[in-house]
C-alpha cells in the first residue's frame, strides 16, 4: 500500500503495477514498462494501478495484453534512456531483431495489436504494427489486399467501380 | 445445401485465418491512415479503390498533407524514351507515381517549378498540362494579329517559356518565333499568352522584341521573368555574361544585365573564348548563371540576388574523386541547372483535394547543400558518413535510386523536375560534392534514366532546320491557317568602297543615329544604309529660309535604306561634325545597321557602323603631326571617333 509514495521518481523500476484484461486475468510488470503506454502513463502517475486495485483494460483480452507487454518490457529499459544515445549497437540490432520477430504473427493477432496499441497508445508499437500491415499491403492489388484483409467479398457495385478505377489508374497497377 | 449456396466463393478464404469478417475494414481511422502513411503514392492510387473508408483516408487534405511531408522527395516530370505516349510523374528514386496519357510523342515537358507544366515543340505546339488533374490545354497556333504576315507558320521555330507572375498569380506563357534564317531575316518576334479560365478569346499578343538577338535555347525562368543570353554582334563587343531580361508582370523587357564573370576584366578574354561553359539556369527562384571549369573540374554558381544593383552571389563546388552515390548526385546537380522544376505531386486525378501541391522552395539533393547567401568557400570533406547521418532518409533514397535506375528502361526527353523540401536549408554547411570529372553534357547511360540536359535539346536552328513535325493534337482545329507569306525583299548586305584612287579608309566605327519614324521596319543586322547629307543652299526645297532655319536644317543627316526607306537622321555630335566635312568633299561615309530591328519607336537609338573614308587630297590632314593642329578641321571627327571606340 506504502508503494506508490516510494515508486515515485527514478525508483520507478522496482515499482510494480497491475493491469487486468478484458477476460480478468492480472498481469504485473513493472511501471517503467507499463508507462511506454501514454493511456497508463498518467494513471501510474497518479498512484493507481499499485498492490492489489490493478488498473482494468476492458478493451484488452489477455492473448494480447501478454503480447503487448512483451513489447513494452522489451523496450522499457532503451526507452528510459531516452531512446539512442548511450545505446550500443548491439543493443539496437537486438531489438531490431526483436522487433521482426515480434510481429511475425497471425493477421488476427497483429489486428488486435493494432487495436491495442491504438487503445493504450504506445507509440512505437503503433508504428511497428502499422509497417508491418504496410508491407503486406505494398504492391498488391486491391483484390488480394481484401482477400489478405479478410473483407468480405465486393459487392457488384463495388466490384464494378474497383473496375473502373483499374482502368483509369492502370499505370498504378503496374 | 451450404454447400449450393456458396459454390465457388469460398476457396479464397480457405486456410486462411479468418478474423472477424469485418474487423479489418472498421479499423479506427487513426490506425489505418498511420499504416497508409507508409505507403508510397503509387501504391495508395491503387488502394483506394479497396473500399470506401479506405478512399476517404486517402483523399482526406489532411492525410494528404501528412503523407507529403513524410514522403517530401523531389519529383520530377519525365518522357522515357521507352514510352514517348506518356508523362511521368517519377520520384528520386526512379520509381513512376503517377502517368499521364501524352497524344504527341513529340512534345517535351519544359516545366517549371509550379503547378503547371508547360510541354512545347519548337514548331509552334505548345500545350499547358496540370499533373494533377491531367487537364491539358492546347496553346492556339496562329500568331498575334500584328505578326500575322511576317511568322512562316509552316515552318516556324519557336521557344516557350511558362512563368508565373508572383504578386498576381497568374499564369503566362511566353512564344518566340525565331526562324531558322533570322540571322537574314533579322527578326525574332515575341508573343505572350496568359493562361486563365476563359479560354474562347484567348489569344497571343506582341510583345515588342529587345535590342539585341536573343540566345532562344538559354532562356530560362526564374520568379516570373524570363532571361536570355543574347547572340554576339557585328563588332562582338556583348560579353558572354550579358543578359536581356523580359518581365511577365509587367510584360515588358527589362534593361539588359552583365553578368559577374566578365565583371572581371582580367579574365574577360579568357571567358569569352569559353562562351560554351556558361549556362543559364534557375535555383531556388533565383536566376544562376553556371560556369563549368573542365580543370580542375569544378563548377561556380553565381546566384543573382539584386537585379536593380547587380548583386551576384558565388557558390563553387569541387569535383573529386567519386563514388558511385555521389556520382548519382552530380549529375542530378548538373540536371538541375538545367531542368525545370515542378512543384506537384500527385496521385489522383479528378477530385479536387488531391492534388498534392506543395509549394515548398527548392533547393538541392540535401547532401549537396548550398550555401547561396553568402561567398561559399568550398572545404573538403570527405568523409560520407557525417552526411549519411545527417541526412539518412535522403541517402536511402538516393541509394535506391542507383538500384532502381539500372532497372528502369532508357529514358530520354525529360523535363525534369526536382523540387524538395527545404528544412532551412543549414546555412553554415559546405557541401562538397565528389563527383567525376565528366564533361557537363556527357548523357549518364549507367542510370537508366536519362536526364535531358536541355541546353541541348533545343537543336540549333540551322543544323536542324526542317525536324519533324509535330503531330497535332486529337481535337485540335485543323489548320487551315496556311498562309501566303509573301518573303519580303531581300536586304541589301553588299556595300562596295569607293574608289580607292580617290577615297582612303581612315577609320571604321560605331555612330548612333535617332529614328525619325515608328512602325514596323525591316532592318537586318549589316543592312547598308545610305546617307542623305544637307546641301548648303540656302534654298530648302523651293522655300526660302531664314539663315538659322537653315543652319539647323544643314545639320540634319538623314539615313534610309532601299528597303524601309527612311530610317532616321544621325544624332546631333554626329551630324554637326560631318555635315560639313562630307559637303567640302573631305570626307565620305558609309554605313551599316549594326542591330536588327522589327519595331522602331521615335527617337529611339539606332546603332550604325560607319566606316569613313578621306579624300587623297585631304590626307594630310590625318597625319600624326597635323592630326592635333587646332585648325584641323577634321579634329572634331578624331574626337568623336575617340569616343565611340573606333575599332
Amino acid at each position: 500500500m506504502a508503494a506508490p509514495e516510494s515508486g515515485d521518481g527514478n525508483n520507478g523500476a522496482a515499482r510494480m503495477v497491475t493491469l487486468i484484461s478484458s477476460d480478468n486475468t492480472r498481469f504485473e510488470v513493472e511501471a517503467a514498462a507499463a508507462s511506454l503506454s501514454q493511456t497508463l502513463q498518467l494513471t501510474i502517475l497518479d498512484g493507481g494501478g499499485g498492490g492489489g486495485d490493478g488498473i482494468p483494460l476492458p478493451n484488452v483480452d489477455s492473448a494480447t495484453l501478454s503480447k503487448v507487454l512483451e513489447y513494452c518490457i522489451k523496450h522499457a529499459p532503451a526507452a528510459a534512456n531516452g531512446g539512442a544515445p548511450n545505446a550500443t549497437a548491439v543493443d539496437r540490432a537486438e531489438l531490431e531483431r526483436f522487433d521482426n520477430e515480434f510481429v511475425n504473427i497471425d493477421q488476427s493477432v497483429l489486428y488486435s495489436l493494432i487495436m491495442a496499441a491504438h487503445n493504450l497508445e504506445i507509440e512505437g508499437l503503433q508504428s511497428l504494427v502499422a509497417k508491418k500491415v504496410a508491407d503486406m499491403i505494398k504492391g498488391k492489388s486491391p483484390m488480394e489486399i481484401r482477400r489478405t484483409l479478410g473483407f468480405p467479398d465486393p459487392t457488384p457495385e463495388e466490384q464494378a467501380e474497383m473496375n473502373a478505377h483499374m482502368l483509369e489508374y492502370g499505370w498504378a497497377y503496374e | 445445401m451450404m454447400a449450393s449456396q456458396w459454390p465457388y466463393s469460398r476457396p479464397t478464404n480457405r486456410g486462411r485465418p479468418a478474423p472477424a469478417a469485418s474487423s479489418w475494414g472498421a479499423l479506427p481511422l487513426d490506425a489505418l491512415s498511420e499504416i497508409l502513411l507508409r505507403l508510397p503514392a503509387k501504391d495508395l492510387c491503387r488502394l483506394r479503390a479497396v473500399c470506401s473508408s479506405w478512399r476517404s483516408v486517402t483523399s482526406d487534405p489532411l492525410f494528404i498533407g501528412a503523407h507529403a511531408a513524410r514522403h517530401p522527395g523531389p519529383l520530377f516530370l519525365a518522357k522515357f524514351r521507352g514510352d514517348r505516349a506518356h508523362i511521368h510523374v517519377v520520384d528520386l528514386s526512379g520509381t513512376v507515381i503517377k502517368r499521364m496519357p501524352e497524344t504527341s510523342a513529340s512534345h517535351q515537358v519544359l516545366s517549371t517549378r509550379l503547378n503547371l507544366a508547360c510541354l512545347a515543340t519548337e514548331w509552334n505546339r505548345c500545350r499547358v498540362l496540370n499533373p494533377a488533374t491531367g487537364a491539358v490545354r492546347v496553346l492556339p497556333e496562329g500568331p498575334a494579329p500584328n505578326h500575322v504576315n511576317r511568322v512562316n507558320l509552316s515552318n516556324p521555330y519557336t521557344f516557350f517559356a511558362l512563368g508565373r507572375v508572383t504578386s498576381t498569380g497568374v499564369y503566362k506563357v511566353f512564344r518566340m518565333f525565331n526562324r531558322p534564317g533570322f540571322m537574314s531575316m533579322g527578326q525574332q518576334l515575341f508573343e505572350l499568352f496568359t493562361i486563365n479560365g476563359c479560354t474562347d478569346h484567348a489569344r497571343w499578343r506582341e510583345v515588342q522584341s529587345p535590342v539585341h538577338v536573343v540566345k532562344p535555347w538559354t532562356g530560362v525562368v526564374a520568379d516570373g521573368v524570363v532571361y536570355f543570353f543574347v547572340m554576339d554582334n557585328i563588332g562582338n563587343v556583348i560579353p558572354p555574361d550579358f543578359i536581356v531580361s523580359f518581365d511577365l508582370g509587367r510584360e515588358e523587357w527589362r534593361r539588359g544585365l552583365t553578368g559577374p564573370i566578365s565583371g572581371n576584366a582580367g579574365a574577360l578574354e579568357q571567358y569569352r573564348k569559353k562562351k560554351a561553359e556558361l549556362d543559364l539556369a534557375e535555383l531556388k527562384g533565383s536566376l544562376v548563371i553556371a560556369h563549368y571549369h573542365e580543370n580542375p573540374c569544378r563548377m561556380d554558381l553565381w546566384f543573382l540576388t539584386n537585379f536593380e544593383n547587380g548583386i551576384w552571389v558565388s557558390c563553387s563546388y569541387v569535383i573529386q574523386e567519386p563514388t558511385p552515390l555521389q556520382k548519382w548526385k552530380w549529375d542530378i546537380l548538373i540536371q538541375l541547372l538545367h531542368i525545370y522544376v515542378m512543384d506537384l505531386l500527385v496521385y489522383s486525378s479528378r477530385d479536387v483535394g488531391n492534388v498534392w501541391s506543395r509549394n515548398f522552395d527548392f533547393h538541392l539533393p540535401s547532401c549537396l547543400v548550398c550555401m547561396w547567401n553568402r561567398e561559399c568557400s568550398v572545404k573538403e570533406e570527405a568523409d560520407d558518413d557525417a552526411v549519411k547521418d545527417e541526412e539518412a532518409d535522403e541517402v536511402d533514397v538516393k541509394e535506391e535510386a542507383d538500384g532502381a535506375n539500372v532497372k528502369e528502361e532508357e529514358a530520354d526527353e525529360i523535363g525534369v523536375k526536382e523540387e524538395q523540401d527545404e528544412n532551412d536549408v543549414s546555412e553554415d554547411e559546405v557541401e562538397i560534392i565528389d563527383p567525376p570529372p565528366r564533361p557537363k553534357k556527357l548523357r549518364c547511360e549507367d542510370d537508366g534514366v536519362d536526364f535531358i540536359d536541355l541546353t541541348t535539346s533545343h537543336p540549333v536552328p540551322y543544323l536542324n532546320a526542317k525536324p519533324v513535325r509535330a503531330l497535332p493534337p486529337p481535337g485540335a482545329v485543323p489548320t487551315n491557317e496556311w498562309r501566303m507569306v509573301v518573303a519580303p525583299p531581300p536586304a541589301e548586305l553588299e556595300q562596295y568602297p569607293p574608289d580607292h584612287r580617290e577615297w582612303h579608309l581612315f577609320k571604321k566605327s560605331y555612330a548612333t543615329g535617332l529614328s525619325t519614324c515608328r512602325g514596323r521596319k525591316l532592318l537586318d543586322a549589316g543592312e547598308v544604309v545610305h546617307f542623305a547629307f544637307p546641301s548648303y543652299d540656302w534654298l530648302y526645297g523651293r522655300a526660302r529660309v531664314s539663315a538659322r532655319q537653315a543652319t539647323a536644317l544643314a545639320e540634319i543627316v538623314r539615313f534610309s535604306t532601299n528597303r524601309s526607306g527612311e530610317i532616321g537622321k544621325l544624332s546631333p555630335v554626329w551630324a554637326k561634325c560631318l555635315a560639313p566635312l562630307v559637303s567640302s568633299s573631305k570626307v565620305l561615309i558609309q554605313g551599316k545597321m549594326v542591330f536588327p530591328m522589327v519595331e522602331l519607336r521615335l527617337m529611339q537609338e539606332v546603332l550604325l557602323y560607319v566606316s569613313f573614308y578621306v579624300n587623297r587630297s585631304c590626307l594630310y590632314l590625318i597625319d600624326p603631326e597635323n592630326a592635333r593642329h587646332p585648325d584641323n578641321p577634321l579634329r572634331p571627327l578624331f574626337k568623336l571617333l575617340k569616343r565611340f571606340g573606333e575599332s
